[in-house]
């Protein structure tokens, strides 16, 4: 029989044991604990990381299997090239501007008019269901317009650019990207050669992009007429489409003109529609708006004023720079 | 009948409670015999008797609860070590173990009673108990020998206090029938 004395020992002997399990039984439960946590937290950080990404630009293989092209085996190829492209270098490019072209301008029409959205995201009223339909003129093939010696357009293959078309295109969606969210920093021209490849080339760079994004429901033009001869049929066709002034797709708001150098110039705010008719019947149309769709007037009173806010054969459209 | 055990605890508990490792000593040469003695009643076996209160004691310490007063306190360390015996029989029924031969039971035991019961009126009362029913034998002991009131045996019973008094009763009936028999004169009630 134990002492009080010995009892006493076991009693603090067992007492110690007892916590020591207790404590081990603890770190056992807070280290599930915490295994359970990390598991939650890298199951979320999956679920974020692996989360679909709105992708600005269009898919190549969604373009090719959409139906809208006729392309051949080459042209396929290439278009594959134009993918495998965001992970290549510059050099690595291996497409033609016409088949690059074709691709983007029929993505664009075919989106527009089949989900009935123009380029501006405004959906498009009965009367635009008539011109999307039969009744409607046809679309004009872009890639029928000769290119221009010394045009703007990006030439993504072959030795006559320098440019890489996926690299043009990362760091113009950077610029616009960021122009989002940083306002106060400095502004830059867009250069010329940065531009979607898409549209033809007496379109200038910012208002092809402007028409790109389609995220202005006006467009602030300045059309450049080759001629003052031509002005008269130049004006024909404002006018004809500001007859039409029932279709918002052709309207116009605003309109100046100038004569510089021989050259007749207009400044108008225009329709995304307008600035298609316009530049399907050849007239140069370059945007000098802001990347908020808005424009300073008081900096366009003159045609020098346009001239050097424009650089007469570029387009002004101003991004800021992160 | 009362008196002859002093189960007062006041100020051992509480100065346990504050950190005292000394107050621990104290509540264990008061209660540990006495605690020893009740299971040893139940288990047959002074030195499973001893485990069992060691781990009430053991429980108590680790656990600490909250007990205000010596009845709420000696009601916690007698049902803590009660459940600890009855899972030792539940662990010998198990492996049929059911006579344990311990070779000094009989001198510890009676070195226990001696310790415990003071007094010869005490010890052949016990040594009476020990022949009547096992639920007359812990009711009667609780309330007489160990001086507990029928509440706090009715907690460590898990039994209620009107049951306790009915147990008591009953018991008391049985050991006046088995004192008349042995005619040792002893008195019930």
């Amino acid at each position: 029989m134990r002492s009080d004395n010995e009892q006493l020992k076991v009693i603090l002997e067992r007492a110690k044991q007892a916590k020591a399990a207790e404590n081990r039984r603890k770190v056992y439960l807070y280290s599930a604990l915490m295994c359970v946590l990390c598991v939650i937290v890298a199951v979320a950080v999956a679920v974020v990381l692996l989360s679909p990404i709105d992708k600005p630009m269009p898919d190549d293989d969604a373009v090719l299997n959409g139906g809208n092209l006729d392309i051949s085996s080459e042209s396929a190829e290439s278009g594959n090239d134009i993918a495998e492209s965001d992970e290549k270098t510059s050099s690595e490019s291996d497409v033609s501007t016409e088949n690059y072209g074709e691709k983007y301008i029929t993505l664009m029409l075919s989106e527009y008019s089949s989900a009935g959205i123009k380029p501006d995201g405004e959906h498009l009223s009965d009367e635009d269901d008539t011109l999307a339909g039969e009744d409607a003129p046809a679309s004009p093939n872009w890639s029928e317009y000769p290119d221009e010696e010394g045009s703007d357009e990006v030439l993504l293959s072959g030795t006559s650019s320098t440019v890489a078309g996926d690299e043009i295109y990362s760091t113009l969606y950077y610029r616009f990207d960021m122009a989002e969210t940083y306002e106060d920093l400095d502004r830059l021209w867009v250069e010329d050669g940065n531009s979607p490849p898409s549209y033809v080339s007496n379109l200038g760079n910012a208002m092809k992009w402007m028409l790109y994004y389609g995220d202005t429901s006006w467009y602030h033009t300045v059309l450049y007429l080759e001629g003052a001869e031509n002005a008269n049929q130049y004006l024909d066709i404002l006018r004809e489409s500001g007859e039409n002034c029932g279709s918002s797709n052709y309207r116009i708001t605003q309109c100046k003109s100038f004569v510089q150098d021989g050259k007749y110039m207009l400044y108008c705010v225009l329709s995304a529609e307008a600035v298609r008719i316009f530049a399907e019947n050849g007239v140069r149309c370059s945007y000098v708006g802001d990347e908020d769709g808005f424009v300073n007037f008081e900096i366009l009173e003159s045609a020098d004023d346009i001239k050097s806010f424009c650089q007469i054969y570029g387009d002004g459209y101003t991004v800021h720079e992160p | 009948m009362k008196g002859g055990l002093d189960l007062n605890v006041k100020g051992g508990y509480d100065c346990f409670l504050s950190g005292d490792e000394d107050a621990l000593g104290e509540l264990v040469i008061k209660h540990n015999k006495k605690l020893v003695l009740y299971l040893t009643g139940m288990l047959k076996s002074v030195s499973l008797a001893e485990d069992a209160a060691a781990d009430a004691f053991v429980e108590i310490l680790v656990k600490k609860p909250r007990l205000k007063t010596e009845s709420e306190f000696c009601a916690y360390l007698y049902r803590s070590a009660r459940n600890n015996a009855i899972d030792e029989l539940r662990r010998r029924k198990r492996i049929n173990e059911s006579c344990i031969e311990e070779k000094d039971y009989a001198s510890d035991k009676q070195s226990l009673e001696n310790s415990v019961l003071s007094n010869e009126r005490d010890r052949q009362l016990y040594k009476a108990l020990s022949l009547i029913k096992d639920e007359y034998r812990e009711a009667l002991s609780l309330v007489y020998l160990w001086d507990m009131s029928y509440e706090a045996a009715g907690k460590i019973m898990k039994k209620s206090a009107k049951q306790i008094n009915n147990l008591v009763y009953r018991g008391k009936q049985a050991l006046k029938v088995i004192l008349e028999k042995e005619e040792c004169g002893y008195e019930v009630g």
